[in-house]
């Protein structure tokens, strides 16, 4: 045992005192060649983020600051474009929608992924199946899943419009008609979305110890009084880490809307990301374009921080 | 549970009781069935249209592949496909061989260094891709990489690295440190214990994140609509796109293409499904059987329960030192240990992520 405490879960005096048991050169010896091969190790990923990752967001900082195209890097202007996107009232709608998209299709994914969650707990027959199958939306390419619930929605002759007008409520529009338009692209997410909260919600459920249960039942607790007061305390902490994890996944989110609406009809469906891409790549504003995914990103960070600090609190369910 | 009384009052009501509850259980089931087919409606709509005879068809049957042969004679389907594979399957073998040993030193290094680069993984993992896309854009421009399939490549690579080093990580630390250690004493090296042992030992750790990294190059549409101009160097994904843009109409041509691009995630999550699990959430392959957090029943042990060292609380210990022969399998509580890792970047972890983990020396 040179220079390793047993085990983790001890504090760091413990494993002091082991080690003061060796010889204190080859402890050094040891800790430093296992620092370098650490080093070594960690090298390649620490490259590539920097590579990749770090000098495109240090570019994009000075991008942001300069009135430049694609092809050549303008003049420097200060905050003017970041004063310029401020006071574009598309960027203000855009954030409306974006908010309202996040909160609805993050609550929404929540429901369903719990719902179904709490189902595939239960002894139904061929559960793996199920959830296999249910899994699928989160594994097929967005773009093939666009393109599908373009051929359900997007024409008068589609499925979904005829269904509707079967039954006698006319054959809506879904993707030419502004609050269908938000309707349809909130579900499109929502079902590209739930089985990654009905993963985080079943791998909570599986460890809450079934004797509170069995407890709960001697008691005499009704099944929603378990569900209210046992199922949701117990988790709560994987519900904040996935509510916070998809917040980031949506807002992100460019492709999702790109794809079905692009935005429209009349940028009803334009959300932040779209608008960061459409004035960097279609109007050839590229200091807008990166101040709006900064300011997109920047915003992102304070509420996953304030969130972060609320799952702090939250006790391990 | 304690008194005789309750036993003998299950053994009365229990016929009632259960008839009742194969009741309710095949009405859930049927309830299930339901909400499946409602959610898989549009996937299979791909798959039914694409056997559809479409208009420049000359056969009489309601089901053909005549769309497939379309698909691939008259488009470039086939190249597209080419040009997919070649970049996804680059990207996740160079994002593991870059994320595993990353993951290793996240797992088993402790110091403020370590705690600095996860912060770092974290800023990067919650940035949108635009914020890199347009530098990087300038970037490959003056590199020659714009309309190049080795730069989408590069891009994939950093866009996957920080979530494969996490998921490398959140699996490595349910290998116990014991093994090292033995190895250790035995005169093994940290890199002969990370590669004979930590290696060997996460092939599903490794799968997972194959799986996870493919899904991220196989989906993308985003980098290659900025980055790829000539129709040549197409991925699937936007070759699907502008098809569909071309040719409206033509559903069953353009669900055929879609079906191509379906076939291999649909393939790999089928085949190796047991060892899915991104970021760690989720399930792994023998967790259905042993659910739960090792308890004392399970592994022949108590729990271990310790204060957090900020906060106080009395917690249980979650990866237990198993003493019975499954040390691989037990205690496997990846959803947390690997979600608290995603969000504890931000302020640094806080002891009670720790304590999901075993550690075994400083760096």
């Amino acid at each position: 045992m040179v220079g390793i405490s047993a085990s983790s879960n001890q504090a760091p005096n413990v494993a002091s005192q082991e080690t003061s048991k060796v010889p204190a050169r080859r402890v050094k010896t040891h800790a430093k060649a296992t620092r370098r091969t650490l080093t070594l190790l960690v090298l390649p990923s620490v490259a590539a983020l920097l590579l990749i990752n770090a000098y495109p967001l240090i570019y994009a900082t000075v991008q942001s600051l300069h009135s430049g195209t694609l092809i050549n890097a303008g003049k420097f202007v200060g905050l003017s474009n970041y004063s310029t996107v401020v006071r574009d009232p598309a960027f203000w709608h855009a954030v409306r929608f974006t908010v309202a998209f996040t909160l609805a299709t993050v609550l929404g994914s929540w429901v369903i992924g719990l719902g179904l969650a709490l189902a595939l707990r239960t002894d139904l027959p061929g559960r793996g199946i199920f959830k296999v199958l249910l899994l699928l939306p989160w594994v097929v390419p967005v773009v093939i899943s666009a393109t599908s619930w373009n051929s359900l929605l997007a024409t008068p002759q589609s499925t979904l419009p005829r269904l509707l007008g079967a039954v006698g409520l006319g054959h809506p529009l879904f993707l030419a008609d502004p609050t269908l338009a938000k309707i349809a692209v909130g579900a499109f997410e929502v079902w590209l979305n739930f089985p990654f909260m009905m993963l985080m919600i079943s791998a909570a459920l599986e460890s809450i110890d079934k004797t509170i249960y069995e407890a709960a039942t001697v008691d005499g607790a009704t099944g929603w009084q378990e569900f209210i007061h046992i199922t949701l305390p117990l988790i709560a902490r994987s519900t904040y880490i996935s509510w916070l994890l998809m917040t980031i996944f949506v807002v992100n989110d460019f492709t999702t809307i790109f794809l079905l609406t692009g935005g429209g009809p009349v940028n009803s469906t334009t959300t932040v990301g779209v608008l960061a891409y459409r004035a960097a790549f279609e109007n050839f504003q590229v200091g807008q374009g990166v101040a709006i995914a900064f300011l997109m990103s920047l915003s992102l960070i304070v509420i996953s921080t304030i969130l972060y600090r609320r799952i702090r609190k939250v006790p391990i369910g | 549970m304690t008194a005789p009384a309750d036993a003998q009052l299950t053994l009365i009501t229990r016929p009632a009781v259960s008839i009742r509850r194969s009741i309710t259980r095949w009405a859930r089931f049927c309830l299930m069935i339901a909400c499946t087919a409602i959610v898989l409606a549009p996937i299979g709509g791909v798959v039914v249209l694409s056997l559809r005879p479409g208009p420049q068809s000359h056969t009489s049957s309601s089901i053909t592949l005549e769309n497939f042969s379309y698909v691939f004679q008259h488009t470039q389907a086939l190249r597209w496909l080419g040009n997919s594979l070649a970049v996804t399957i680059g990207t996740v073998i160079v994002s593991i061989t870059i994320g595993a040993p990353a993951g290793y030193v996240l797992s088993r290094g402790r110091g403020k260094t370590v705690t600095a680069y996860s912060l770092l993984l974290f800023v990067v993992q919650a940035l949108p891709v635009i914020t890199g896309a347009i530098p990087l854009f300038i970037l490959f421009s003056k590199l020659g990489l714009i309309d190049n399939l080795l730069g989408l490549g590069v891009i994939y690579v950093g866009v996957s690295t920080s979530v494969a080093t996490w998921m490398m990580a959140a699996y490595m630390d349910s290998i116990p440190a014991d093994l090292e250690q033995a190895a250790w004493i035995d005169g093994c090296s940290t890199f002969g214990s990370f590669s004979r042992i930590v290696l060997r030992n996460s092939l599903p750790g490794l799968l997972s994140t194959a799986i996870f990294t493919f899904l991220v190059s196989w989906n993308d549409y985003l980098v290659a609509l900025i980055f790829i101009r000539s129709q040549d160097r197409y991925t699937l994904p936007i070759g699907l796109q502008s098809f569909f843009q071309q040719h409206t109409a033509n559903w069953g041509a353009v669900m055929a293409m879609a079906v191509v691009m379906l076939t291999p995630p649909v393939v790999l999550f089928g085949l190796l499904n047991k060892y899915f699990s991104v970021g760690g959430i989720g399930g792994n392959g023998r967790r259905t059987e042993r659910s739960g957090p090792p308890t004392a029943k399970r592994n022949g042990v108590l729990p271990h329960r310790s204060a957090c060292t900020e906060c106080g609380r009395q917690m249980e210990q979650v990866q237990l030192s198993s003493q019975s022969g499954r040390q691989r399998n037990s205690g496997r509580r990846l959803g947390l240990a690997s979600a608290a890792r995603f969000c504890g970047g931000i302020l640094g972890y806080h002891p009670h992520a720790r304590l999901l983990r075993r550690r075994c020396f400083r760096a």
